[in-house]
C-alpha cells in the first residue's frame, strides 16, 4: 500500500491528480472496512489533518460545514440544533458514539452508499457540496453528485465543504431499523415545508438518495390523497429487496412517514 | 457464615473491569499463527489441491489429514466427522487444510495461493430436501436420529375441537463476544492446549482420539459460551494441536467475527408441527407433536438435543395422550450444536404459541387455557411419569398472572399494544440417564493455612461459577466466602467434574462439592469460631490424615430412565418459569418494541441472588434477540454477510426493564441457566399476536413479517 | 511505515503498513484490555480514547494516530476506579469481555457531565455490545456510580 499524507489542500489536490483512483482517508470508518474485505486500490491519501476541511461557520443564509467535521461534532454543535434541526435530528441516529467520534461528512457523502442517511437529509435540505481540484474549485447541488449505486462524479476532486440553507419552515427526519440505534437504515425519510415548498428525500429507497419531486410536486400542488401519494413515491423511488428488507417493507413505511410528517411535521 | 443466598460480589469481577484478565489471545504468546482453509462447495469431492507454484510455501506450516497419527475423527456421540476432509466435503467451510506462519499476513497470502478444485454435486439446503432425499448424506434416509413417544390412549373425539399449526424457529448465533479462540503450546515434545472453553475434559478427549495420547488441556478466562464452547472447541483445539506438533512452536489460533459465525456451531432450525384435540373449556384431551430439526452436516450434538425437544415439547400441562415423533436431519450445511436451552427454546415455542392459538378458537384468554391444563397430583408428563413439579408450577403461574395484573392487561389492551404469556420448564442436568454415564467426581483440598480449593473441570464463562462454587463450600464450612477458590480449571489437575452445560453446575456439581466439603467438615470435628477453625485445621494436618476430600455422582433412587421407551424421568429436575411480555408495534415502522418483562422462576434456592438476577436478564435479551433481532441469511449453504452489522444483536436501548423474581426458593438449587432463554420468544410472539390479532408463528419476527402481517 | 504515537502517555513507535488496524498495535503494545470483538465498530470491545475521543480502534488505521495521545483502560485506572467499583459491585460483569469498552464509555460518558437517568445511558450505549447481562446491570451501575 502506498501511503500518502497530504499536509495542505493543495498537497492533497496534486496527489489527488497524481493517483486518481487513490481512496482518500477521513474518518476511516468505511475506508477501514473495505481495505480490509475489498481492497480496489494500493494508494491510500491521508487527508484527515486537513485543517481547511474543519469546522461549521453561518454565512448569511447559509450555514458552511467542513468535509472533515465529525457526525459528533454535528452533533454537539449548538448552531447545527438551532438552524438546521434536521441535520441535527438524522446526526443522533447515526451510527454510534465511537463511530460519530471518528465519521465524517465528506466521507459519508464520497462513500455513496445507497443506505447513507446523512446523505439524504442533506438532499432535502438543498446541500451544495464544493469540490476541489488542481483545477480550482466548483460547488454543484449534493444531489447531482450521484450517478447510481456507489458511484460519484467526482473527478479528482475532493469534497471539502458543505453548503446547507438554514432551515426556515417545518421538517421531518425519521429512520427505520431493526433496533434503537446503530442501524444501517432500512428506510428514512427527510422532508422540509418552506415558502419554496416541499423537499423530500430517502435512504435506502434507491441506489443514491435523490429528491422525490413527483411527490413534492404532488404535496405542493395540495393533494394529499393516499393512492396518489403512493404512486408518486412509487415513481420517486427504486428500492432494492431481498437480503436486508423487502421492497415493500421499504416502500410502505416511507408512505407511512410521509403521512406520518404531513400530520406532524415539527415546527420551527 | 451464611454466604449461600447472599448477593457476593463475584471474584473476577474486579479484573475484568480494569482490563487485566488476560483471556486467550491476552495471553503472552511468541510462536506462529493459525489459519484454517476452507471448503468453498456445500457437498462434493476434491478433486485436486494446487500450491501456486509462484508462491515460496517452503517456510509455510502446512498440515492436511495425512498429518493426523491417531484418528481423523471428532468423535461426540459418533465418529462421522472428521477433523481435516478427506475425500469428500459436506458444507462450505469445511477444514480442509491448516497453515501456521509468525507473520499473519504471509498466512492470508499464502491461503490465497492455494487452489482447491472439486467435483461439485447438489447440495442438501433444507429440511425439507433431506427427507426427500435429495442426496443420501446420512445413513439410508438422512435422519441422525429419531424418537417417537406416545403417552396415554387416543380419547373419544366427540365434542373436541381439532387444530394443527405449524410453527418454525431459525438458526441463532451464540454470538458469544469473544471470539473462539486456542493456544497450543510446544514443551519439550508435549503439547498442551490452553483457550476459550467450557469443557476442557471433552476437549481432552477428542484430543486423545486424534493424537493417540492424552493431551492436557488448559480452560483460559472465556468471554461467554452460550453452548457455542461446549462441542466447537474440541475441533480447534485438534487444528491447534496438529500445527504445533508439526511446526514444533507454540500456535495460536484465533477467528475473526466473520469465521466465526459463518462456520461454527449455531442453535438448531426447526419445523414444530402441533395438532391439539381440546374440549370447548380449553382442555387438553390429545396432542400430536411432530418435530424436525436440521443438524446441518454432521452429528455432532444432535440426538441429545433431539431428545431434549422432545421431553420438553408438551410443556408441562395435563393431557391424557401425547404424541411426539421427532427426528434430526442431515444437510449440507455447517453443523449446528449447542446453544443455551439445547433444544427447548425451539419446542417451547411451539407449544406456547399453541396454547394461545388453541385460546384464541375458542375466544378465551390464553391465561384461563393455561389454567384449565395446569398439572395436578395425577398428571403424567410426555416420558410417562408424574409431573412432580405440579404444586410449584401453579403457583408461579398463579403469583405471575397476578401481580403482573395479565388478566386486566389482555382484557383492555391500549392501542397497538398487547401482552403474552408463556409458561415453561427446563430440565436441568444432563439428559435421562446421561448423569450417571457422565459419573462427575469433585474435590476439593485443605490448605495448611485453612483456605480450601476447589479443584473441578466445571468453568467460569460468566455465568458465575468461581463464585456460585466457593459460596457452596464456604456455607458447608461455616467459612468467610474469600477462604475458598477454585483452581484453573486444567485437565492434569482438577476432577473430571463434568461438562459446563445444561445447567448443571449449581445443582450437580454444587451438591456433590457440598457433600465433599461435609466430609472435610466431619474430619475437622467440631469449632465454632475462626480461631476454633484453625485449630481445628492445625490438628487436623498434624494427624497426617488426606488432605483431599471428593464425591461422586450417585444416581438418586427415584431416578428411572428407559432410553428405548423413552420413558421415566428425562432429568432429576425441573426448573420452571413464567413469563410475561409487553409489546408495542410502532405503526409507522412497524418495530415491535418490549415495553415490559416480567419473569418468575421457580430454581429453588438461588445461592447468589445479584448474579441469578444476571443470569435471566441476561437470558431473557437473548431470547428477546431471538424473538425479534436475530436473524442469519443462508444463501446456497453460506452465511450471508456474516456480521454483527447484518446479524443484529439487542442492544441497551431495545430491551425493556426487566423484573426478575424468584418463588420456590426453600429447595435445593436446580438449574438456571438455561430457563430464561425458553420463554421469551414465545412470550413475545403471543404479545405480538395479542396486539395485532395475527398469529406469528415463525421466528424472528422482524419488522418486515410484522408489516406483512398488517396489510 | 513508521508510527509515533504516546499511549497511556509513553511514547510508542511502530513499523508497520499503513492499512494496519490501530486495534492490532495497540495489543501489540501489550494494552490487551482493548479487545477484538466484531472488527468493524460495531461491539465496542475495542474501544479508546484518541486525542480524547473515544473510538473504536478497529476501524481506525495506523496513520490516523501518528502524533496522537492515545488512552486505554490501562492508562485510566485511578480516573475509573469508581466506575469499576460500582461495575462489580451492582453485578454489571458476567464474562468481561466487553467489559474495558464499558468502562471506558461510562467515563466517557460522565466525564462529560451525561445526566444520570436510565433512559439517557441506554441512549448513550449506542455502541456497545454485551451478550451475557441484557445491560440492565451496567445502566443501573452507572446511574449509582460514586461521584
Amino acid at each position: 500500500m502506498n501511503y500518502r499524507r497530504a499536509a495542505n489542500l493543495d498537497e492533497a489536490t496534486a496527489l489527488l491528480a497524481q493517483y486518481p483512483e487513490a481512496q482518500l482517508l477521513c474518518g476511516s470508518t468505511d475506508a477501514a472496512l473495505q481495505l480490509r474485505h475489498a481492497p480496489q486500490t494500493t494508494v491510500l491519501i491521508d487527508i484527515h489533518t486537513l485543517e481547511e476541511l474543519r469546522g461549521i461557520s453561518v454565512e448569511g443564509d447559509y450555514m458552511r460545514i467542513g468535509a472533515l467535521v465529525t457526525l459528533n461534532e454535528l452533533l454537539r454543535s449548538d448552531v447545527v440544533r438551532a438552524s438546521l434541526p434536521l441535520l441535527a435530528a438524522c446526526t443522533e441516529t447515526f451510527g454510534s458514539h465511537q463511530i460519530r467520534n471518528l465519521a465524517t461528512v465528506g466521507g459519508n457523502i464520497a462513500n455513496a452508499s445507497p443506505a447513507a442517511d446523512l446523505t439524504a437529509a442533506l438532499v432535502a435540505l438543498e446541500a451544495t457540496v464544493t469540490l476541489t481540484s488542481q483545477d480550482g474549485e466548483r460547488s454543484v447541488p449534493l444531489e447531482t453528485l450521484f450517478c447510481g449505486y456507489r458511484c460519484t462524479k467526482l473527478d479528482h476532486e475532493l469534497i471539502t465543504a458543505v453548503t446547507v440553507p438554514l432551515q426556515t419552515g417545518s421538517w421531518y427526519y425519521r429512520k427505520a431499523g431493526t433496533r434503537e440505534r446503530l442501524n444501517i437504515a432500512k428506510v428514512s425519510i427527510a422532508l422540509t415545508h418552506g415558502h419554496g415548498g416541499f423537499r423530500i428525500s430517502g435512504a435506502s429507497l434507491g441506489p443514491n438518495p435523490v429528491r422525490f419531486r413527483t411527490l413534492e410536486a404532488l404535496l405542493d400542488g395540495g393533494v394529499y390523497d393516499d393512492a396518489a401519494i403512493k404512486a408518486a413515491l412509487e415513481s420517486d423511488t427504486d428500492p432494492s429487496g431481498g437480503f436486508r428488507s423487502t421492497q415493500a417493507y421499504r416502500l410502505r413505511v416511507a408512505f407511512n412517514m410521509i403521512k406520518e410528517a404531513l400530520s406532524q411535521p415539527e415546527e420551527r | 457464615m451464611g454466604v449461600l443466598g447472599e448477593s457476593v460480589v463475584r471474584v473476577d469481577a474486579a479484573a475484568k473491569a480494569d482490563g487485566t484478565l488476560r483471556y486467550t489471545d491476552d495471553l503472552p504468546f511468541d510462536g506462529l499463527y493459525g489459519a484454517v482453509v476452507r471448503s468453498e462447495i456445500a457437498y462434493g469431492k476434491i478433486s485436486a489441491i494446487t500450491f501456486d507454484p509462484s508462491f515460496d510455501f517452503s517456510d509455510i506450516v502446512i498440515v492436511d489429514h495425512r498429518d493426523i497419527e491417531g484418528r481423523n475423527a471428532n468423535v461426540v456421540l459418533t465418529d462421522d466427522q472428521p477433523f481435516l476432509a478427506e475425500a469428500r466435503v459436506r458444507h462450505i467451510g469445511e477444514p480442509i487444510l491448516l497453515l501456521a506462519h509468525r507473520s499473519k499476513r504471509r498466512l492470508r497470502e499464502a491461503a490465497a495461493h492455494i487452489m482447491i478444485d472439486y467435483d461439485a454435486q447438489a447440495p442438501v439446503l433444507s429440511m425439507e430436501e433431506s427427507l426427500a432425499l435429495k442426496q443420501r448424506l446420512y445413513g439410508d434416509d438422512n435422519v441422525f436420529k429419531a424418537i417417537h413417544t406416545v403417552k396415554g390412549n387416543p380419547p373419544d373425539e366427540t365434542g373436541l375441537y381439532t387444530l394443527e399449526k405449524t410453527y418454525t424457529t431459525p438458526h441463532q448465533e451464540q454470538a458469544y463476544l469473544e471470539p473462539q479462540s486456542m493456544v497450543a503450546r510446544f514443551d519439550g515434545g508435549r503439547v498442551k492446549i490452553i483457550g476459550s472453553m467450557q469443557c476442557p475434559f471433552f476437549v481432552e478427549a477428542a484430543l486423545e482420539g486424534l493424537a493417540g495420547e492424552k493431551i492436557e488441556v488448559e480452560q483460559a478466562p472465556t468471554g461467554g459460551g452460550f453452548g457455542g464452547k461446549e462441542d466447537y472447541p474440541s475441533l480447534i483445539a485438534g487444528y491447534a494441536y496438529l500445527l504445533c506438533k508439526k511446526a514444533g512452536q507454540d500456535v495460536k489460533i484465533v477467528y475473526d467475527r466473520e469465521e466465526d459465525i459463518a462456520y461454527t456451531t449455531k442453535r438448531h432450525p426447526s419445523k414444530l408441527r402441533y395438532r391439539s384435540r381440546f374440549d370447548s373449556t380449553g382442555k387438553l384431551h390429545a396432542l400430536e407433536v411432530d418435530i424436525t430439526i436440521d443438524g446441518g452436516a454432521y452429528v455432532t450434538l444432535s440426538p441429545v438435543v433431539l431428545a431434549r425437544c422432545v421431553l420438553h415439547a408438551a410443556g408441562f400441562y395435563d393431557c391424557g395422550c401425547i404424541r411426539v415423533d421427532a427426528r434430526a436431519v442431515a444437510t449440507n450445511t455447517p453443523p449446528n450444536g449447542a446453544f443455551r436451552g439445547f433444544g427447548a427454546p425451539q419446542v417451547l415455542f411451539g407449544i406456547e404459541r399453541h396454547m394461545d392459538d388453541i385460546a384464541r378458537t375458542l375466544g378465551l384468554s390464553p391465561a384461563v387455557v393455561r389454567e384449565r391444563n395446569l398439572p395436578g397430583a395425577g398428571s403424567v408428563g410426555v416420558s410417562g411419569v408424574p409431573i412432580a413439579e405440579h404444586a410449584r408450577l401453579r403457583d408461579l403461574f398463579e403469583s405471575a398472572r397476578n401481580e403482573s395484573r395479565f388478566d386486566a392487561l389482555y382484557d383492555s389492551p391500549a392501542p397497538h399494544r398487547g401482552v403474552g404469556m408463556a409458561l415453561f420448564m427446563h430440565g436441568a442436568g444432563y439428559t435421562g440417564v446421561g448423569e450417571s454415564m457422565l459419573a462427575s467426581g469433585v474435590s476439593i483440598v485443605l490448605e495448611a493455612d485453612g483456605s480450601v480449593e476447589i479443584r473441578v473441570g466445571s468453568v467460569e464463562m460468566g455465568q458465575g461459577t468461581l463464585t456460585a462454587l466457593p459460596q457452596i463450600v464456604a456455607d458447608a464450612l461455616d467459612l468467610p466466602v474469600d477462604m475458598v477458590s477454585c483452581r484453573t480449571p486444567n485437565t492434569a489437575e482438577v476432577a473430571d467434574s463434568g461438562p459446563t452445560v445444561a445447567s448443571r453446575t449449581v445443582m450437580i456439581v454444587g451438591r456433590l462439592l457440598a457433600q465433599a466439603a461435609g466430609k472435610l467438615k466431619t474430619a475437622l470435628g467440631d469449632y465454632d469460631t475462626p480461631d476454633g477453625y484453625r485449630e481445628a485445621v492445625a490438628r487436623y494436618r498434624q494427624s497426617g490424615a488426606p488432605q483431599q476430600f471428593g464425591a461422586s455422582y450417585e444416581q438418586p433412587a427415584d431416578i428411572l430412565w428407559d432410553e428405548d421407551l423413552f420413558y421415566g424421568n428425562g432429568y432429576e429436575a425441573y426448573g420452571l418459569g413464567c413469563y410475561i411480555a409487553e409489546v408495542e408495534v410502532d405503526p409507522v415502522d412497524y418495530r415491535v418494541r418490549v415495553v415490559r418483562f416480567d419473569a418468575y422462576n421457580d430454581v429453588g434456592m438461588v445461592v447468589n441472588p445479584m448474579m441469578a438476577e444476571g443470569q435471566v436478564e441476561g437470558g431473557v435479551a437473548q431470547g428477546i434477540g431471538y424473538a425479534l433481532f436475530e436473524r442469519l441469511v443462508y444463501e446456497a449453504g453460506r452465511v450471508r454477510s456474516p456480521r454483527f452489522s447484518d446479524y443484529t444483536l439487542p442492544m441497551a436501548p431495545d430491551l425493556p426493564e426487566i423484573s426478575v423474581r424468584f418463588l420456590g426458593v426453600e429447595a435445593p438449587s436446580l438449574g438456571l441457566g438455561e430457563l430464561p432463554m425458553d420463554g421469551p420468544a414465545a412470550a413475545v410472539a403471543n404479545a405480538l399476536g395479542h396486539a395485532l390479532g395475527n398469529a406469528f408463528d415463525a421466528l424472528p419476527i422482524t419488522p418486515e413479517t410484522v408489516e406483512e402481517a398488517c396489510r | 511505515m513508521q508510527i509515533t504515537c504516546t499511549i497511556n502517555g509513553r511514547t510508542h513507535r511502530f513499523d508497520c503498513a499503513p492499512e494496519s488496524r490501530v486495534l492490532d498495535l495497540v495489543r501489540e503494545a501489550g494494552m490487551t484490555s482493548v479487545k477484538a470483538g466484531c472488527g468493524e465498530g460495531e461491539c465496542g470491545a475495542c474501544s479508546l480514547f484518541v486525542n480524547g475521543r473515544l473510538v473504536n480502534a478497529c476501524l481506525l488505521l495506523a496513520p490516523q494516530i501518528q502524533d496522537a495521545e492515545v488512552v486505554t483502560l490501562e492508562g485510566l485506572q485511578e480516573e475509573t476506579a469508581a466506575i469499576r467499583e460500582s461495575f462489580a459491585e451492582h453485578g454489571a460483569v458476567q464474562c468481561g469481555f466487553c467489559t474495558p469498552g464499558f468502562v471506558l464509555r461510562a467515563y466517557d460518558y460522565l466525564s462529560h457531565g451525561g445526566e444520570r437517568s436510565e433512559e439517557a445511558i441506554k441512549a448513550a450505549l449506542d455502541g456497545n455490545l454485551c451478550r451475557c447481562t441484557g445491560y440492565r446491570k451496567i445502566v443501573e451501575a452507572i446511574v449509582k456510580v460514586k461521584s
